[in-house]
């Protein structure tokens, strides 16, 4: 039971981070059409900008994350003013163009990492260690759940309960309608990109506070989070937190219970199978501006 | 001054019997294109260091799968990232049926084209309901999925993450005392041209110009009759015989496989290589393998980080402004350049016929 219980609990950390990854991720395809797989980067730079500042910089973890949270959140609109805005009307040379930068920002990680492409580690920025029923819960993991769960909460009130939330919807479901009615869809892009960006700055901070990362775990993140994103409809935001969610405790219990070296093939066994039976995913989805 | 449209129109009429249209690639030129490229290719064993002949092989290996992948993208319009596993699946079937089984390099070489094409059906299948986005994301998970099935081994307990040793299986190609390295290289040419005759003939038959059909306008296609779920299949089926001989091959030739080299990297990496020649012109696979796999040989190239980046921000800019890939750009360069100079040999060596109309704007 102890043991069930600390599987669930990683399971919940490792699926908020994949959560905060496919939030950005479906948002950018529902609005634009791009499949960005350069996301993942933007993660794994979250993460070691984290720890640049945490141990280099400053001693402050919290002083890490706010810097992370900005710099991620600036890269990514940068990105989108500078690359992707010039590919929106043709989403396939979007993704490609995200390959390259996979490519640049991996190698740039590299070339000015300081440790170049060896594994960076945090201390745990929480040492308190909680006790829920015999099992040891340590405060970093109940940290980024915690913190995922209220991002992911104000994302969710912000896109189906506020004005600016419907006008994005809008913007999704019809790119030219919405511009006709005022909406100015080029600044939502914008926006989401911004948006996108910072939760994966958070969510490579996070996810450093959990275990060692490498300039390379990008590519792993992201996958996943595309994952899920399908599982829940591209373009559906609520679907692919539950799907991350989903996918998190899956992979802790079948580490824990099943075969360990294979935990990593269900997100792409979840998601074949997925696009087999219900092509538009568990919660129905957007095909998006372009795919339609 | 004459104005420009009217020296267009006399430089066409002069050039008119050498050339089919300014605008367009002649026989002739094709013709001098295709021969240099090939006494190129046959002369690299003359001038290189056998690093670099090994690496025109893997490079001429490579070319063959990026030319399966090329015949779907470019005619179909359906990219993959799953290629890299499908290259795997004929890598892994001819080093396992090699070794487990002593079958010979003739006898698995089709044994990988068979197994590699079912596994492309299969893979397929999803193309019937997925489209666009979907389908690439669903590939590249194949993908990923073919390299984590390898990394955690079947029976074979070799075959992990160590890899699988093929020594010794290049045979002797007809018997011309072919285990040197320039012998393998020359086997590889004759696979490739292969490749490409075949993706000519595939693109002239009727096949081809159903898969064109198909990618220009799905429903159209299908209601003048068109069954799109089967050219998918049949086009992806192909594709896969490509990439499962180049993986039989590509065996042989390194004498160890092991799963990283299939990766869902990997696979990008083959996509790439289609996007930066151009999946359409004929010579554009082989140019863009080329150039991925020799850039980093580069003399400036000391720093491999540099190389990746200026790789990466090459393909960027090459998307943003040339999406149809080099070959077609250095085409379209060409022919500008060669139109300029039409035209001023054309003004020099010839008088107008006659007087100009007056200047208006």
């Amino acid at each position: 039971m102890e043991i069930f219980l600390q599987q669930v609990i990683n399971g919940l950390s490792i699926g908020a981070v994949i959560a905060l990854m496919a939030l950005g991720v479906t948002l950018i395809f529902g609005l634009t059409g791009l499949v960005m797989f350069a996301h993942g980067e933007l993660l794994v730079i979250g993460g070691f900008l984290a720890w640049f500042v945490t141990i280099q910089l400053s001693s402050s973890f919290w002083l890490g994350l706010l810097f992370a949270i900005v710099a991620v959140g600036l890269i990514g609109l940068a990105l989108e003013r500078g690359v992707f805005r010039f590919t929106f009307d043709s989403p396939i040379n979007g993704f490609i163009v995200s390959l390259g930068l996979i490519i640049v920002l991996q190698h740039l990680l590299v070339e000015l990492s300081p440790v170049g492409a060896s594994i960076v580690d945090l201390p745990a920025p929480i040492t308190k260690v909680f006790d829920l029923g015999g099992a040891r819960i340590p405060g970093t993991r109940v940290l980024v759940v915690g913190a995922t769960l209220v991002v992911v909460a104000v994302m969710l009130w912000v896109i189906y309960r506020s004005g600016h939330g419907r006008a994005l919807r809008a913007s999704a479901i019809d790119r030219d309608t919405a511009a006709l009615m005022g909406i100015p869809v080029r600044r939502y892009i914008m926006v989401v990109f911004l948006v996108g960006s910072l939760l994966a700055g958070l969510g490579g901070a996070l996810m450093i506070g959990l275990f060692p990362i490498d300039p390379f775990i990008g590519g792993r993140f992201v996958i996943k989070a595309f994952a899920v994103a399908l599982a829940g409809g591209l373009g559906n935001p609520l679907g692919a937190i539950l799907a991350a969610f989903g996918l998190g405790l899956a992979e802790a219990m079948g580490t824990q219970y099943f075969q360990p070296e294979w935990s990593e093939s269900y997100a792409f066994i979840v998601m074949i199978i997925i696009l087999l039976v219900r092509p538009r995913g568990l919660l129905t989805g957007l095909q998006g501006p372009a795919a339609r | 001054m004459r104005n420009r449209m009217q020296v267009k129109t006399f430089a066409r009429n002069q050039v008119a019997g050498a050339f089919s249209g300014p605008r367009r690639w002649t026989t002739a030129e094709r013709i001098v294109v295709i021969v240099g490229v090939g006494v190129f290719i046959l002369l690299i064993p003359e001038f290189t260091t056998s690093r670099h002949l090994f690496l025109a092989t893997v490079t001429g290996t490579t070319a063959i799968a990026v030319y399966g992948l090329a015949v779907i993208f470019g005619q179909a319009g359906i990219l993959s990232l799953a290629h890299a596993g499908l290259w795997a699946i004929g890598a892994y079937t001819g080093a396992i049926f090699f070794r487990e089984f002593g079958w010979s390099y003739w006898a698995v070489l089709p044994l990988g084209i068979i197994f590699a094409s079912i596994a492309a059906a299969l893979l397929a299948y999803p193309a019937l309901r997925i489209r666009g986005h979907f389908f690439l994301i669903a590939t590249f998970g194949f993908g990923e999925l073919v390299r984590i099935v390898l990394e955690n081994g079947g029976g074979f307990e070799s075959g992990r993450r160590l890899g699988l040793i093929v020594q010794g299986g290049m045979p002797d190609f007809f018997g011309i005392g072919l285990q040197s390295a320039n012998s393998i290289y020359y086997v590889t040419v004759a696979y490739l041209v292969i490749a490409i005759f075949a993706v000519y003939l595939i693109r002239r038959s009727g096949f081809g110009a159903t898969m064109r059909a198909v990618r220009e306008n799905e429903d159209l296609s299908e209601s003048i009759g068109i069954r799109i779920a089967r050219t998918k299949i049949l086009a992806f089926t192909m594709s896969g015989a490509f990439t499962g001989a180049a993986g039989v091959h590509y065996a042989f030739l390194l004498k160890h496989i092991e799963p990283s080299l299939f990766g869902a990297q990997d696979g990008i990496e083959l996509a790439l290589m289609v996007l930066l020649g151009g999946a359409v012109p004929l010579l554009g696979p082989l140019l863009g393998a080329s150039v991925v796999l020799f850039v980093p040989e580069l003399p400036f190239a000391e720093n491999p980080n540099f190389v990746q980046i200026a790789y990466g921000l090459a393909l960027i800019l090459l998307i943003l402004l040339l999406p149809r890939g080099l070959v077609s750009g250095l085409k379209a360069l060409y022919v500008e350049a060669r139109d300029i100079l039409i035209r001023l040999f054309a003004s020099v060596r010839e008088p107008p016929p006659q007087a100009p109309r007056s200047e208006h704007p």
